[in-house]
């Protein structure tokens, strides 16, 4: 019996021996110093964009619990359909149950970096329980988060193809547009995912994407998070070219029907888009979002893009990324958006009696 | 000041207002642009719609007539409301109307495939509802009824306002809830021709109603033993004003989301105005109401280039003029 209990005390010994000395330090986005061990392989995302940057870097065997919302995302039931069964810890906007988190006795737990998400990781930290925060917001953010993801996770040369394929798809598009001549241009004006009315200001990924794609956003002069702003101001800026997110396609198609923009050089020559795709929104920072830019680049430019294949390429990017193609996941583009005719009567639905208009 | 004199001061500045606002914004209009329009019009077939046309007819036009229909009706309720419960504290939202509008709205925005004209139509029906269950709830009850009616009111707010946040709890934090959280901030960007179609006449309809029986409000301020002492059956012109007032307040939030302070402060400054008598106070009221709400418009899409939600600035401009009046008028025995 004895030998039994020296047996059982030695190899738990050698267990914690090999987990301290694995053990590594690395730095989160929040500029943490977070003692992790060498090799995770229980991991708890809690935020969408989290758990795709997991599943970019091929960690999903190694989920042990996520956010809410991922459980029923497309993406992420393509990838990995397990996931759908996996526990929830709650989300970003309702809250995180950390007695959740800590019952599944995660190595690691990847948290967003606002304040309530530092909070929370410390208070993990505390209790015995990895956690970093991470602030994947724009292209360098996003590559800094998978080199950060990758080598926590053990696979720090996965964040270097995701990172390459990134890369040679900007730069493809860059090729293509860096020569434009800047009034040949096209003003761009993004319609956010909380209404038509409401847009992404300099600073913001959407805007530096219409950038990186040959375009000027329309609100480049504001500054900040999402800005509403007024249907005055969207005639006064008189985009060339609309692109929807996804998520406000459906308010859109009451406003592009509406009398008062009908004069805007989108609306006439019918320059309106909705981000791809019915998978996950191109438009939300992930590495998804380079595919955003080629798209963009060739919806506005189709002529300078007559040699890239859309949808080669974006089967390819999925490949590297997930290890199947766009199509095989049931990918569609999903991004044109029905406009109503102009027909007379609908045209002046929305005027006033004896307005004096065509 | 007289009233009369009353009157046309702020008719005056509420007309100006509103040529002020047609002018002002981020595009720049003249004069010589509209009479130019004007002129194109009287010959047919030579007016071209331009961008500056659309903004003026098709923007501005009508989201300066929603904010003085919408401040007058929220105004005027809120006077109403404060006669019949006699209380200073009250506002149109206290039997819960403005709270069913927020829990519609929210339900409209979430469920798939619905269009904004559904989310302005459950947005309504849910604001009368919420009322008529408060009503009904007092009704049930049928002692001290202005109290219960108060107190039924709290518990319909407080029901919806736990829908709206089991809703918010339930929606995408990437889309729906920003668009919830926008919505119920309020704002006049929304109004096309077609909401001042549809909130004209209700509100028109609600303010003529009101001006015509002002007087009743004067009785029915008195109590209900006086009123019925006076010949008047105060809980048949209750539940006319209550639901009167309570229509156009569910319109107009369900057009613009709630913008608050308007129903409270407006009827306190018009008493300050032309004294607590509702024969004079109803059309001051009105009138304050609209050219509040228009300024407060005004100052919301031209501060900035971005949009500013206006029930922040009626609440910034509201919440101190509201403290001034408390201060100016504490020896009068007006609260």
């Amino acid at each position: 019996m004895k030998k039994v209990f020296l047996i059982i005390a030695c190899c738990l010994l050698l267990i914690t021996a090999s987990r301290i000395r694995a053990e590594m330090n690395i730095s989160d986005a929040a500029g943490r110093e977070v003692k992790i061990p060498g090799n995770v392989s229980r991991l708890v995302t809690t935020f969408k964009p989290a758990t795709l940057m997991v599943l970019c870097l091929k960690g999903a065997d190694a989920i042990v619990g996520l956010d809410n919302s991922s459980r029923h995302d497309p993406l992420a039931l393509a990838v990995a359909p397990e996931l759908a069964d996996l526990p929830g810890v709650g989300s970003k906007s309702s809250g995180i149950n950390i007695e959740a988190v800590l019952s599944l006795d995660p190595d690691l737990v990847i948290l967003h970096y606002q304040k309530t998400g530092v909070r929370l990781a410390d208070r993990l930290r505390d209790s015995g329980c990895p956690a970093v925060v991470i602030a994947p917001e724009t292209f360098d953010s996003i590559e800094q988060t998978l080199i950060l993801l990758a080598s926590a996770m053990g696979k720090p040369r996965r964040a270097d193809a995701v990172i390459q394929a990134m890369d040679r798809v900007l730069e493809r598009v860059g090729n293509r547009v860096q020569n434009l001549d800047p009034a040949a241009r096209k003003t761009v004006y993004y319609a956010g995912p909380s209404g038509f009315l409401s847009t992404s200001p300099s600073g913001m990924l959407q805007d530096r994407m219409i950038h990186l794609a040959g375009g000027v956003n329309a609100a480049h002069e504001l500054q900040g998070y999402f800005k509403q702003i007024s249907p005055e101001q969207l005639m006064a800026w008189a985009p060339d070219s609309i692109v929807i997110s996804p998520m406000s396609r459906l308010p859109a198609k009451t406003f592009i029907n509406r009398k008062q923009f009908s004069l805007l050089p989108a609306v006439r020559e019918n320059d309106i888009h909705v981000f791809p795709s019915n998978l996950a929104p191109w438009d939300f920072p992930s590495p998804l979002s380079a595919l955003g830019v080629m798209w963009l680049g060739l919806r506005l430019y189709p002529r300078k893009f007559e040699d890239i294949c859309l949808v080669r390429e974006v089967n390819e990017f999925h490949e590297t990324l997930f290890g199947q193609s766009f199509r095989k996941m049931g990918g569609h583009l999903d991004d044109k958006i029905k406009r109503k005719d102009p027909e007379p009567h609908t045209r002046n639905q929305d005027a006033p009696e004896g307005n004096p208009g065509p | 000041m007289s009233y009369q004199k009353t009157l046309w001061a702020l008719g005056s500045i509420l007309i100006m207002l509103f040529f002020l606002s047609l002018f002002t914004g981020q595009m720049h209009l003249t004069f010589a642009d509209v009479a130019a329009w004007g002129r194109d019009w009287l010959e047919p077939g030579r007016l071209e719609p331009s961008p500056k046309s659309l903004v003026f007819f098709d923007v501005r036009l009508p989201r300066s007539l929603a904010a003085v229909l919408g401040g007058a009706g929220l105004a005027v309720s809120g006077a109403a409301y404060q006669g019949l419960f006699r209380n200073p504290l009250v506002s149109p939202d206290i039997l819960g109307v403005s709270a069913g509008c927020a829990f519609g709205a929210a339900l409209g925005l979430i469920l798939p495939g619905s269009s904004f004209g559904i989310v302005r139509a459950l947005s309504f029906a849910f604001g009368v509802s919420a009322v008529a269950l408060a009503a009904g709830i007092a009704r049930a009850v049928a002692v001290r009824q202005v109290l219960v009616l108060i107190l039924a009111g709290l518990v319909v707010t407080s029901m919806f306002n736990a829908l709206l946040m089991v809703l918010k709890y339930t929606a995408d934090p990437y889309s729906q809830l920003p668009a919830i959280v926008f919505w119920v901030m309020g704002s006049m960007h929304r109004c096309s021709w077609a909401d001042v179609r549809l909130i004209a006449p209700v509100i028109l309809a609600g303010l003529a109603l009101i001006f015509l029986l002002r007087f009743k409000l004067n009785i029915l301020s008195l109590g209900d033993v006086q009123a019925t002492s006076l010949g008047l059956n105060p809980r048949r012109y209750r539940i006319f004003f209550i639901g009167i007032s309570s229509l156009m307040v569910a319109v107009t939030v369900s057009a613009c989301g709630q913008i608050g302070w308007i129903g409270l402060v407006i009827p306190h400054m018009a008493r300050t105005l032309s004294g607590p008598d509702h024969r004079v106070m109803i059309p001051v009221t009105a009138l304050m109401g609209g050219a509040f709400l228009l300024a407060a418009d005004l100052a919301a899409r031209s501060l900035t280039s971005a949009e500013l939600p206006v029930s922040i600035l009626t609440a910034m401009a509201g919440g101190p003029l509201f403290a001034f009046l408390l201060y100016r008028n504490r020896a009068r025995g007006w609260i």
